[in-house]
C-alpha cells in the first residue's frame, strides 16, 4: 500500500453576495485558479445586519461561498485583487491551510486569459 | 515609467473597474429597451442622498427649478400644509435664532414667490463682511491676507489632485481635451461595436476590444496628423490592464486616488460604458460572444487616447503634463491659475474678459498679481451687489420691515443666515417632490370606492388587460359600455416563454428582462410551404441590399431611385393608405397554431424525422435536380437511414439515376454537413425538442396562478378575453419603449395566445375543478391584443371558437370597437387635437391610426408619461373613477392568496418594474439632457443598438423631449410612484419583510405605499418617513362623517 | 508729395504697417457710438484723400513699387483675417475684420476704379462695422463685456440682438447679397490670375472665422441671468439699415460686375 502524498495549498472562501459571482468568477479565472467551487443561498450576520437566504425573482440578493484552492503565490494577488472590491461590498475572505493529495489539479499551467505567465514580485 | 506590474496590480486594476462601473445606469440594446431607474446602481441609498450622488456623478439635475413647482402650485398639485410643515421642521433643525428675522416667512415667500432658480448663488469670495456693507449701502472692501488664503483653498478645491489631468488643464489652458478625447473614443467604439448597420466593418473584432484597437491606432494616420504618438505608449504593457496602470504611474496620481480617478472617466460617457457593460455580461448576445469588449479595455483605451492628447498639448502649449506639475503650475502662481481658470472656465465677469486675454497672451510673469487682485476685488463688489439686489427685492416680498431687519444684522449672522438659506435650497426640492406626493396621495385616498356587496351577475365578457397605464382608459370606457368586466395582470400573463415565430431564425424571451423562460413555444403553420418565395417580397430585399453597396449611387441611383421616390411620397402624403397598398402586396402571413404541449419521445422523433425527410428531398431538388415526384417515399427512407449511418450500401435510388459512387458519396457528405442530417443534430433537436411546450402540470399551475392571482376563480363569463399589448409607430427607434415592458420590450399576444390555449384544454380546466376553480363549459378563453396606438382590439385564434360563441362574437366586437373609438377621443385631444374631436369618436380614432403610420411622427403616442399611481387590488377600489391614465392597475384578492406568495410575485416583478418605469420617467423629465436623451430631431442611430445626438456622442439612455415634455414645459409630472395595496397591514408587512430587496426601495424611498386595510375599516395607512401613519381622510366611518358633514 | 498723401491715405485705408495706426485710432475712440462712427468716417476720408489731391498717387509710382505696394495690401488683409479668428470681442472682431476688408480697396484703386466705386466698396465693409460697435456696446450693456464663448445660446435669451448681430457679421464676411459680396466680385474681377489665391485664402480665413464667431454667439445653452431684449424701434432701425444695405446690393451688383 502507498502511503498518501500530500502537499500543502492555501484556500480561500469569499463570501460575497450572489449579484457578484460573475465579477468573482471571471476575477479569479484571470488569477489562474485552475478551479473554484460555489455554494449557495447562505444565510447569516454580518456588520449589515441579520441576512436571510430567500430565494426571490432571481438569485441576485443571496449570499455565496466561493472556495479555491491555490499555491501560496497566488494568494495575495488575489487578496489585493479583491480588495477595492470589498471595500464597497459587503462580503469576507478567509484563507486558511489545508493539504491537497493530487496536486496537478490545484497548481496552474498557462492561465486562459491574455496574459503571460509573469513572476510575482 | 518601467514599473513591473505583479498579478496583483492587474487584478486591483479590473477590480477596481468593476466597483466603478457600478453607479452607471444599466443599458439595454434598442431593440429591446426595457424601462429601468437610471440611478438603479445607487439604489441602496436612501432616495435624497442617492439622487445627490447622482447628480454628482453625471453632472445632472435632481429635481425641477422652482419655476417649475411654483406652476404646479398654481394649478393646486402641491400640498401646502405639508410644505409648510417641512419648512418648520427644516428651521427647527437649523437651531438658529437672528434678531429681527423671521425664518419661517423668508423662507416661504423664497419658495413660492421667487422665480431665480437659485437665490444664494455660488460665490468665489463673497463672506459675511462684505454683504453686510453692500447691505447698508457702503461699499465692500477687500482684504488682501483673506485673499491670498481663499485663492488657495479655491484652486484646491477647484483643480483637484486627483481629479482627471486633462480636465485640471482644459481648465486652466482653454485646451479642448475633454471634447476631442470623446470624440476620438466615440469613433473608436463605433467602429467596433457596430452590428450589421454599416457596410464595411473594422479589421481584427476577434480579438477583443483593446487589441483590435491597439492594431489600428498603430497605424492611425488620423492620430499621426494630429500629432498624437501613440506607439510608445502602447508598447508599454501587453493588457489592457497594464496599460491602465502605467498610465496611472505616469500621471503621478497617488495609488489611493486610482479608484476615484477611474470612476471619473468611466462616468464620463455613461452611456457607452453602461452598453458595453451590458454588452460583457449577456452571455446569449450573438455580437458580444464573437466580438468581445469589456469595461477594462473601454478604459485603456480612453486613458490612452487622453494621455497621448495631453502629451500633445504639452509639447504645443507649454502645459503641464501629469497631476504633479498640475500643482506645481498652481502652486508657483495662485494668481495666473485664478485667472486663468476664471478666464477658460467661462465664469469670468465679460467685462474684464479681453483685460485678462491679453493679460495671458502676453505670458508675462510680473503684472499678475495686481491684475488678479483688481480683478477680485471687482468681483467680490459683483457679487455683493448681485446678492444683496436678490435679499433685497425677497425681503420686499417678506414683509415691509424685513429690509431694515436685514441691514442690522451683523457680518456673522449674515453669514449664518447666507448658510441657512444656501441649505434650504439643497434640499428644496426634495421638499417640493415629497408635498406634490402628499397631495397626490390625498386625492388617490379621497377617490377610490370602498366595496359594496353587489348582486353578482354574470357579465357578458371578461377581459384581462396588461397593467400598463394605458389600459386604463380602455378599461374605463369597456366597463361603462355594458357588462364587461375587466381585470388586470401582467403582461405577459405569468407564463415566460421563449417563442420562435413562424419565418424567424432565433428565439425571442417574451418575459420581464430578469426571467430566463425556460420553455419554447414555436408557431407552426397550417399551410406548411417550403418551397415558394412570394415575388414582390424577394424584389423588396434586392432593392433593399443596394442600399448598402458601394458602387450602387453610382450606377443605381437613376434607374432605381424613382423606386424609392414612390415609397418616400406615399408614405409621406397619405401613410395609411399606403401602407394598406403595401400590405396587400406583401405575401399574407398564414394561419398559424402555437404548439403548447409537451411532446412525448414518440411525437418528437417523427417530427424530426419528417424535418429530416423534407430536408433531404430539398436536397435532392437543388444538388441532383430531381423533383419530389421521381422520388418514392422509400427511397427517402433508405436514404435517411444511409445519412445517418444505419445502413450501409447504394442506395436504390442511386442505381436507379445511374449515379457513380463518387457523385453519390458525395451527395452523402453535402446531406451531413450542409443539410445538418446527422446523428449529433439529431440529438441536439431532440434536447431542444425537449424544452418545446409545458407538461400539464405546469400548464395547470400557470393558469391557476392567473386566475386566483387576480382574484377571478367563480363567475367566469362565456368569453374571457387575454388582452395583450403592442404598440404601432414607424421610423422609431424608441418603438420597443412603447411595447409591453413587461414582456421585454416585444408583443405580448403569442403569451396570450398560449395561456388561452392551456385554460382552454379540457384536462386542464379538469385538474383545476379539482382545485376548486370551476370554469363553466362554455367559457372559452380568447387571445386579443390592444393596439396601444391606435387603441384597437383585435381577436385572435376565432378559428378555434365553438359555434355557439359565434353567435356572441358580433356583440363583443361592436363593444370592443366603440371602446376603441371612445378611448381614442379621450386620448386625442392630449396629442394636439383640437376640443371637438373629444365629440366625434369616429374622426378620433382615424386620426389615432394614421398617426401610427406616420413616419414623420416624433410622438405617435404619448406612452406611459405621466404615470403616477399603481394600484394592487380589486377593481372595485377604481371601478368608474377617471385615472386619466395615470394609474398601473393589478387585480389582487388577499383573501385568495393565505399565503401571501401572489402578492410577494406581484411586489417583487410588477411593482420593481412600475418602479422603474416611474423613475426612468422621472429622471428624463427633470433632467432631460444628462439622464433623458435629448430631443429626436437629433438623433442618429449608432450601429443598430442605440441611438446618439448628431453624427457622433455620447449613447443616449433614457427618454426623449419628445415623449415627456410637451410645448417646452414638462408633461409628464415627476412625482415617485405611488402604490396603494388593498390587504391587511400585517400582511403586508410580512410579505414585505420577505423581500429584503423590494424591503430596501421601500424604506429607502424610492417608492410611496399607502396600506388600505380592508379588515381595519378601510383606513388607508401611508408611509411616511420610516413609519405608517393613519390618513385622516380614509375609513369607512370617516367617510361618512365626511358625507354628512357635506350634506 | 505723393508719398506723404500715400502714408496717410495708408493709414485710413490700412495697410501694415501703418494699419496699427488705425487700430488704434479706432479702438480709442470714446464709445460704441464713437467707434462705428470712426470706422465709418475714416476710410471714407482715405477715399477722399487718395482721390481729390491731384492724379492718383499711387498710380505714380514706378510699377514695380506698385506691386510691392498691393502684396503688402494682400499681406494686411490675410494678416489681419487671422487675427481677427482668435478674436472674441465683439469689436475687436469687426475692427480686424473691416481692416481686413478695407485693405482691399488698394486693388480697386490700383486698377483704376472711379472714386464713388471705391467709396462704395469702403462704404459695403465699413458699414456692417459700425453696426457691429453699435450691437457690442448694446450687449456690453447687457452682459457687462462683449466678450463670446463665455455664455452660449445668447440667441435663445436674445433673440433680436443676436439676430441683429448675425445678420451684420455675415454682412461683414462678404455673404452674398450684402455689398461687401459684389464688392469683393469686382475686385476679383480686375485682378489677374496670378494675384488670386490670396485672395481665395482670404475667403477661407473669413468663413472660418464667421463661423467660430457665430458658434460662439448664438449656440448652447444659456445658463445665466434673465437679460432684457434690445427694444423693438431699435430693432426695427436696424432691420431697415441691414435691409436696405443687402437691397442696395442688388441693385449696385450690376453697376459694378458689369452685367
Amino acid at each position: 500500500m502507498n502511503t498518501l502524498n500530500l502537499h500543502p495549498l492555501k484556500k480561500v472562501e469569499i463570501i460575497l453576495e450572489g449579484a457578484h459571482r460573475d465579477f468573482a468568477t471571471d476575477l479569479l479565472d484571470r488569477a489562474g485558479v485552475k478551479g473554484y467551487s460555489i455554494v449557495g443561498n447562505l444565510s447569516g450576520k454580518g456588520s449589515h445586519g441579520i441576512y436571510e437566504s430567500h430565494l426571490m425573482f432571481n438569485e441576485d440578493d443571496v449570499l455565496i461561498m466561493i472556495i479555491v484552492a491555490v499555491p501560496e503565490e497566488l494568494v495575495s494577488p488575489i487578496l489585493e485583487g479583491f480588495t477595492p472590491f470589498f471595500e464597497k461590498h459587503q462580503g469576507v475572505m478567509f484563507v486558511s491551510d489545508i493539504q491537497v493529495s493530487r496536486l496537478v489539479k490545484f497548481k496552474n499551467c498557462a492561465p486562459n486569459g491574455r496574459w503571460p505567465v509573469t513572476p510575482p514580485s | 515609467m518601467d514599473r513591473n506590474l505583479t498579478l496583483g496590480d492587474r487584478l486591483k486594476v479590473r477590480s477596481m473597474i468593476y466597483v466603478a462601473s457600478e453607479p452607471i445606469p444599466r443599458f439595454w440594446p434598442m431593440r429591446t429597451f426595457i424601462h429601468h431607474n437610471p440611478l438603479f446602481g445607487l439604489e441602496h441609498l436612501p432616495f435624497e442622498e442617492a439622487v445627490e450622488e447622482g447628480c454628482r456623478l453625471f453632472n445632472g439635475r435632481g429635481y425641477l427649478p422652482r419655476q417649475h413647482y411654483q406652476g404646479y402650485r398654481r394649478e393646486g398639485k402641491v400640498d401646502d400644509s405639508a410644505l409648510r410643515r417641512y419648512v418648520r421642521r427644516f428651521v427647527e433643525d437649523q437651531a438658529v435664532d437672528l434678531p429681527g428675522i423671521d425664518v419661517d416667512a423668508w423662507l416661504w415667500t423664497l419658495i413660492t414667490e421667487c422665480s431665480a432658480e437659485r437665490l444664494i448663488a455660488s460665490h468665489d469670495w463673497l463672506d459675511g463682511e462684505a454683504l453686510a456693507a453692500v447691505l447698508r449701502g457702503r461699499s465692500a472692501k477687500l482684504d488682501s491676507r483673506v485673499v491670498i488664503e481663499g485663492l488657495h483653498t479655491l484652486l484646491a478645491r477647484k483643480i483637484a489632485h486627483d481629479g482627471p489631468v486633462y480636465a485640471n488643464v482644459d481648465r486652466l489652458f482653454g485646451t479642448d481635451i475633454g471634447s476631442t478625447l470623446n470624440d476620438l473614443l466615440v469613433k473608436s467604439c463605433l467602429d467596433f461595436f457596430d452590428e450589421g448597420q454599416s457596410a464595411w466593418q473594422a479589421p481584427g473584432r476577434e480579438q477583443g476590444f483593446y487589441f483590435a484597437w491597439k492594431k489600428v491606432a498603430w497605424r492611425n494616420v488620423r492620430f499621426f496628423l494630429r500629432g498624437l504618438h501613440l506607439r510608445e505608449l502602447l508598447a508599454s504593457s501587453e493588457s489592457p490592464e497594464g496599460v491602465i496602470a502605467q498610465i496611472l504611474v505616469l500621471l503621478k496620481i497617488p495609488e489611493e486616488s486610482w479608484q476615484k480617478y477611474i470612476t471619473r472617466q468611466l462616468t464620463r460617457l455613461h452611456g457607452w460604458a453602461g452598453f458595453i457593460r451590458f454588452r460583457s455580461m449577456a452571455k446569449h448576445h450573438y455580437w458580444a460572444t464573437r466580438y468581445p469588449a469589456d469595461l477594462t479595455d473601454f478604459l485603456a483605451v480612453r486613458m490612452v487616447l487622453g494621455l497621448a492628447l495631453l502629451q500633445e498639448a504639452a509639447r504645443h502649449h507649454a502645459c503641464p503634463g501629469d497631476a504633479e506639475a498640475v500643482q506645481d503650475f498652481v502652486e508657483q502662481d495662485p494668481f495666473a491659475a485664478y485667472l486663468r481658470l476664471e478666464l477658460y472656465g467661462g465664469t469670468i465677469m465679460p467685462g474684464w474678459a479681453q483685460r485678462v486675454d491679453d493679460a495671458l497672451a502676453r505670458r508675462s510673469q510680473r503684472g499678475y498679481e495686481g491684475l488678479a487682485l483688481d480683478y477680485i476685488q471687482a468681483k467680490l463688489v459683483h457679487e455683493a451687489r448681485q446678492q444683496a439686489q436678490a435679499l433685497r427685492e425677497l425681503a420686499r416680498r417678506v414683509s415691509p420691515t424685513a429690509e431694515e431687519a436685514l441691514k442690522t444684522l451683523d457680518p456673522t449672522q449674515i453669514e449664518q443666515f447666507l448658510q441657512i438659506l444656501r441649505n434650504w435650497e439643497r434640499r428644496e426640492g426634495f421638499n417640493w417632490l415629497k408635498a406634490m406626493e402628499s397631495h397626490y396621495i390625498t386625492d388617490l385616498v379621497r377617490k377610490v370606492h370602498l366595496p359594496e356587496s353587489k348582486p353578482e351577475k354574470r357579465p357578458f365578457a371578461q377581459a384581462f388587460f396588461c397593467i400598463d397605464v394605458r389600459s386604463e382608459p380602455m378599461r374605463r370606457h369597456l366597463e361603462a359600455l355594458g357588462d364587461y368586466q375587466t381585470l388586470g395582470i401582467a403582461g405577459f400573463f405569468g407564463v415566460p416563454i421563449g417563442y420562435l415565430e413562424y419565418g424567424k431564425g432565433s428565439e425571442v424571451h417574451l418575459c420581464p428582462a430578469v426571467q430566463t423562460p425556460r420553455n419554447l413555444v414555436v408557431e407552426i403553420t397550417v399551410e406548411l410551404n417550403l418551397e415558394e418565395e412570394p415575388l414582390y417580397g424577394a424584389l423588396e430585399h434586392v432593392l433593399h441590399d443596394l442600399k448598402s453597396s458601394v458602387l450602387s449611387p453610382f450606377v443605381a441611383v437613376e434607374a432605381v431611385g424613382l423606386l424609392f421616390s414612390l415609397g418616400l411620397i406615399g408614405k409621406t402624403v397619405a401613410p395609411v393608405t399606403y401602407h394598406e397598398i403595401h400590405q396587400r402586396l406583401h405575401a399574407e402571413k398564414p394561419s398559424t397554431r402555437l404548439l403548447v404541449d409537451k411532446l412525448n419521445a414518440e411525437q418528437a422523433d417523427s417530427i424530426i424525422r419528417a424535418v429530416q425527410r423534407a430536408m433531404i428531398v430539398r436536397a435532392l431538388g437543388k444538388e441532383l435536380g430531381v423533383s419530389r415526384d421521381r422520388v418514392t417515399d422509400d427511397e427517402v427512407r433508405e436514404l435517411r437511414e444511409i445519412v445517418l449511418g444505419h445502413q450501409e450500401g447504394q442506395n436504390s435510388l442511386a442505381r436507379r439515376l445511374g449515379l457513380a459512387a463518387a457523385a453519390e458519396a458525395e451527395f452523402i457528405e453535402k446531406l451531413r454537413t450542409v443539410y445538418r442530417v446527422d446523428r449529433q443534430e439529431t440529438s441536439l433537436q431532440m434536447e431542444r425538442i425537449g424544452r418545446l411546450g409545458f407538461s400539464i402540470d405546469e400548464q395547470v399551475r400557470y393558469v391557476s396562478q392567473a386566475l386566483l392571482s387576480t382574484g377571478l376563480n367563480r363567475n367566469f363569463s362565456r368569453f374571457v378575453l387575454m388582452v395583450a399589448h403592442e404598440s404601432q409607430t414607424q421610423n422609431n427607434p424608441y418603438e420597443s419603449a412603447l411595447d409591453c415592458g413587461a414582456c421585454g420590450g416585444g408583443k405580448g399576444l403569442p403569451n396570450a395566445r398560449v395561456i388561452c390555449a392551456m385554460a382552454n384544454k379540457p384536462e386542464v380546466r379538469r385538474r383545476l375543478a379539482e382545485n376548486g376553480v370551476v370554469i363553466p363549459d362554455d367559457t372559452w378563453f380568447l387571445p386579443a391584443t390592444h393596439n396601444t396606438t391606435t387603441d384597437q382590439i383585435d381577436l385572435y385564434d376565432l378559428d378555434l371558437l365553438p359555434a355557439r360563441h359565434l353567435l356572441y362574437l358580433e356583440r363583443l366586437r361592436n363593444g370592443l370597437a366603440a371602446a376603441t373609438r371612445r378611448t381614442a377621443a379621450e386620448r386625442m385631444p392630449t396629442l394636439g387635437a383640437t376640443g371637438k374631436l373629444a365629440e366625434d369618436p369616429y374622426a378620433a380614432a382615424a386620426m389615432a391610426r394614421r398617426r401610427a403610420h406616420d413616419w414623420s411622427q416624433v410622438r405617435p403616442e404619448w406612452g406611459l408619461s405621466r404615470n403616477l399611481y399603481g394600484i394592487i387590488g380589486g377593481r372595485h377600489l377604481t371601478e368608474g373613477v377617471d385615472l386619466q391614465g395615470r394609474s398601473f392597475l393589478q387585480s389582487y384578492d388577499y383573501r385568495l392568496d393565505p399565503k401571501g406568495r401572489f402578492l410577494e410575485n406581484i411586489l417583487s416583478a410588477p411593482v420593481v418594474v412600475g418602479e422603474w418605469i416611474n423613475l426612468e420617467h422621472y429622471f428624463s423629465t427633470v433632467d432631460v439632457h444628462h439622464f433623458g436623451s435629448g430631443s429626436k430631431a437629433y438623433h442618429n442611430v449608432a450601429g443598430r443598438f442605440g441611438v446618439m445626438t448628431g453624427n457622433q456622442s455620447d449613447l443616449r439612455t433614457g427618454l426623449p423631449i419628445q415623449s415627456i415634455y410637451k410645448d417646452g414645459k414638462p408633461y409628464h409630472e415627476p412625482v415617485r410612484l405611488i402604490a396603494l395595496v388593498e390587504a391587511p397591514a400585517p400582511f403586508v408587512l410580512a410579505a414585505v419583510g420577505r423581500l429584503p430587496k423590494v424591503k430596501a426601495l421601500i424604506m429607502g424611498g424610492w417608492l410611496r405605499v399607502i396600506v388600505l386595510d380592508p379588515e381595519d375599516d378601510y383606513r388607508a395607512l401611508v408611509l411616511e418617513d420610516g413609519e405608517f401613519q393613519v390618513h385622516p381622510d380614509s375609513g369607512r366611518q370617516q367617510r361618512l362623517t365626511l358625507l354628512e358633514a357635506s350634506a | 508729395m505723393e508719398w506723404i498723401v500715400l502714408l496717410l491715405a495708408a493709414v485710413l485705408l490700412p495697410v501694415f504697417p501703418l494699419s496699427w495706426i488705425f487700430n488704434r485710432l479706432i479702438g480709442s475712440a470714446p464709445g460704441p457710438w464713437g467707434r462705428a462712427l470712426a470706422i465709418l468716417v475714416l476710410p471714407q476720408l482715405g477715399v477722399l484723400l487718395l482721390y481729390h489731391t491731384g492724379p492718383l498717387a499711387l498710380l505714380l509710382l514706378p510699377l514695380s513699387l506698385q506691386r510691392i505696394w498691393l502684396m503688402l495690401v494682400l499681406f494686411t488683409s490675410v494678416f489681419y483675417a487671422f487675427r481677427a479668428v482668435s478674436a472674441r470681442e465683439i469689436s475687436i472682431w469687426s475692427r480686424l475684420m473691416a481692416s481686413s476688408g478695407l485693405t482691399l480697396s488698394w486693388l480697386l484703386v490700383a486698377n483704376g476704379a472711379q472714386v464713388h466705386s471705391v467709396a462704395l466698396f469702403v462704404l459695403a465693409l465699413s458699414l456692417p462695422a459700425a453696426l457691429l460697435m453699435i450691437w457690442a456696446g448694446m450687449l456690453s450693456d447687457r452682459m457687462g463685456g462683449a466678450y463670446l464663448g463665455l455664455q452660449g445660446g445668447l440667441a435663445t435669451v436674445l433673440p433680436r440682438l443676436s439676430a441683429l448681430i448675425t445678420l451684420s457679421a455675415l454682412a461683414l464676411v462678404a455673404t452674398p447679397i450684402f455689398p461687401s459680396f459684389f464688392g469683393l466680385l469686382q475686385v476679383f474681377h480686375r485682378l489677374d490670375l496670378a494675384w488670386l489665391w490670396p485672395l481665395l485664402l482670404l475667403l477661407l480665413i473669413w468663413g472660418w472665422s464667421a463661423g467660430r464667431f457665430l458658434q460662439d454667439l448664438l449656440f448652447g445653452i444659456y445658463r445665466g441671468e434673465p437679460m432684457v431684449d434690445l427694444g423693438l424701434g431699435i430693432t426695427w432701425a436696424g432691420a431697415v439699415v441691414l435691409f436696405f444695405f443687402a437691397l442696395s446690393g442688388l441693385i449696385w451688383s450690376g453697376a459694378w460686375t458689369g452685367i
